[in-house]
């Protein structure tokens, strides 16, 4: 077995103990999607909202924004170990009936493990930085930019973290770099724990 | 540098930050201004930005009226062969018209050129790749044929081998049609061009004297531009060769010659962030060497810009002949010299409107004809061809026209990565 394959076999068992073993989906997915979303679900959550430290929640990420996150993993663009052997099968059509699937599911609520935070502060930051141009006033995302609300804080601070080292490839990357190569560990830190405290 | 003008919503943008960081000098005042209002705001008049510039950089000169507004996401997949049937139900045409879909899956179709034995060579945006369209067991299907390159907009086919522009190298491909598989090592040709990536974008006129006729935009919004940009020049790719043919320019990506006099004609896109009804990009008509067309001082024949007016007046440049609408953005064009389509459309020019993004209700998303005497005298524009909208849901944006050995008009959209054909029978 590849050591790929170990992890998502792995990563999938540790979901399976916590979840049963045919998760029922919300919002059921149209046939052919249904099993692709079976696999998905194993680590991003039956409700495409997980529950996996550093495993993104894809609920009410919008339809182009995964898409472009697909394609850029099947083209190896992007790299994302545990993702590379389940990405290089999808066909166009899989691809498109994942976006559509996954933005069409209700958003995370607000992440009840973020710590409070101090919002005068983070929007200091923040609004120096145009995140809202983006990511819009709400941080629900729009096109191919993602929706931060409710995302994991721990999968923000990874995302924002790579971003800011020049290691997250695909769109984006020079905007985000240059928004987030002056900001300190701990100012990532406030921001995700911020942004995942959003409804 | 790459995905710009289809970067959507790469648009967080840093005044402050891209200052920070070396974006150019601006005066204290003025950051404050735009700071405190949350408008986006860069200064793109200096070398580190032509050079650097911020992915966002067309952002850069935000206004209250139009915050917000930003380029279209594109579409990471073609649109499927079955959708596309359903968007081409849709498009209006003339009586006697149709238009079917030539091939799918062509990704980001940009400018075309055919070779001499049929196959259809596609430049892309920010893919890198020029793409061969063959026909395979009655299909036709697209293969990357040359990789690695960085802006392959512009493409042509003359005297048996492929020319591609790719931002500052003109490449010659020589008989590329014998082997498919594996494009041949490519010849520089030309290369004495400014490497500014910003509108660095380009297409190819070949002036069927052997030589092209290549635009160069500004690395900006509005700028005093480098002298090095802003104009169409005549290049001879068998020496490398070059004059200066016309300046002025703001950003040109389509342009063809007037069967009946040798004219360059020449669509160009006007500036950004002056207002959803002002400036009209525009159809503009070369009638001798040196011809200025008005950026960055004015705007559509009439329109003095604010900042960059500097004490001209619109009376001293050449005012387009068309004003073909409010950042409907026209791109590749080609004169109709074909048999197939009534007498009418002979020598009349085609144009393709990609369509707008910094305007609040979309404009373009269509194909345009203009019809004009040959001394550029009494022009008639028509809407030729659709749109490819839906209330403001955007279904495909036309990037090229090119006349099929047939007569028909292929279509290449880069949006949805198709290629469309419109025909006639009476």
């Amino acid at each position: 077995m590849s050591a790929r394959s170990r992890l998502v076999a792995l990563a999938a068992a540790a979901v399976l103990l916590a979840f049963p073993l045919a998760p029922s989906l919300a919002a059921d997915p149209p046939p052919g999607v249904a099993e692709l979303v079976q696999t998905c679900a194993s680590c991003h959550g039956p409700e495409g909202i997980s529950a996996i430290v550093n495993t993104p929640s894809l609920a009410g990420q919008p339809d182009i924004f995964i898409q472009y996150q697909l394609v850029f993993m099947r083209d190896g663009t992007r790299k994302v170990e545990v993702m590379q052997e389940i990405a290089k099968n999808l066909t166009d059509d899989n691809i498109r009936e994942l976006g559509a699937y996954y933005s069409s599911l209700p958003p995370p609520p607000a992440q009840p493990d973020a710590t409070a935070v101090d919002a005068g502060k983070v929007n200091a930051i923040i609004s120096q930085r145009h995140c809202d141009s983006c990511h819009k006033e709400d941080f629900s995302g729009q096109g191919e930019t993602a929706r931060l609300a409710g995302q994991r804080p721990d999968y923000l601070v990874k995302a924002l973290s790579d971003f800011r080292a020049g290691a997250r490839r695909g769109r984006g990357m020079g905007t985000m770099m240059e928004v987030s190569v002056t900001l300190h560990d701990q100012d990532i830190q406030m921001i995700a724990d911020y942004l995942a405290g959003k409804p | 540098m790459r995905r710009l003008e289809t970067a959507l919503s790469k648009v967080c943008l840093v005044g402050a930050i891209a200052a920070f960081l070396g974006g150019g000098a601006l005066p204290a005042q003025a950051q404050t201004t735009a700071e405190a209002s949350g408008l986006k705001h860069y200064e793109s008049n200096s070398k580190d930005f032509w050079t650097h510039p911020p992915d966002d950089w067309f952002l850069g000169d935000e206004t209250k009226d139009q915050k917000g507004l930003t380029p279209n996401a594109g579409q990471p997949l073609p649109t499927s062969e079955a959708e596309l049937e359903k968007i081409l139900a849709k498009i209006k045409l003339p009586p006697g018209f149709k238009i079917s879909v030539w091939a799918s899956s062509v990704p980001q179709a940009r400018q075309m050129a055919m070779g001499d034995k049929g196959t259809l060579f596609v430049g892309t945006f920010d893919k890198g790749t020029v793409s061969a369209v063959t026909e395979v067991n009655g299909k036709r299907v697209a293969k990357p044929f040359i990789t690695g390159l960085r802006m392959p907009t512009g493409v042509a086919f003359m005297d048996h081998a492929l020319y591609v522009i790719d931002i500052d190298k003109l490449y010659k491909y020589d008989d590329p049609e014998a082997n498919l598989e594996k494009a041949p090592t490519p010849k520089v040709v030309y290369d004495d061009m400014p490497p500014y990536i910003p509108h660095g974008w380009k297409y190819l006129v070949p002036d069927g004297k052997g030589w092209f006729y290549i635009p160069f935009g500004p690395p900006c919004n509005v700028c005093l531009p480098p002298t090095s940009v802003s104009q169409y020049r005549r290049v001879n790719p068998a020496n490398g060769t070059a004059e200066l043919v016309a300046v002025g320019i703001r950003n040109s990506v389509g342009g063809a010659v007037d069967p009946r006099t040798g004219d360059l004609w020449f669509s160009e896109n006007a500036r950004d962030w002056l207002g959803d009804d002002q400036p009209s990009d525009k159809l503009n008509h070369v009638t001798h060497l040196g011809q200025h067309f008005g950026y960055p001082y004015c705007h559509q024949g009439n329109i003095v810009d604010p900042k960059f007016g500097m004490g001209h007046k619109c009376s001293e440049f050449t005012p387009p002949v068309v004003n073909l609408g409010y950042h409907v953005a026209p791109l590749g064009m080609k004169f109709y010299t074909g048999n197939q389509f009534p007498a009418q459309y002979k020598n009349g020019m085609f144009i393709a409107e990609h369509g707008s993004w910094n305007r609040h209700k979309k404009n373009g998303y269509r194909i345009v004809f203009v019809s004009v005497g040959p001394d550029g005298k009494n022009p008639k524009e028509t809407v030729f061809a659709g749109t490819w909208l839906d209330d403001q849901k955007i279904l495909g944006r036309p990037a090229d026209i090119l006349q099929a050995p047939d007569g028909s008009l292929l279509v290449a959209d880069d949006q949805t990565s198709a290629i469309y054909q419109i025909s006639y029978h009476k």
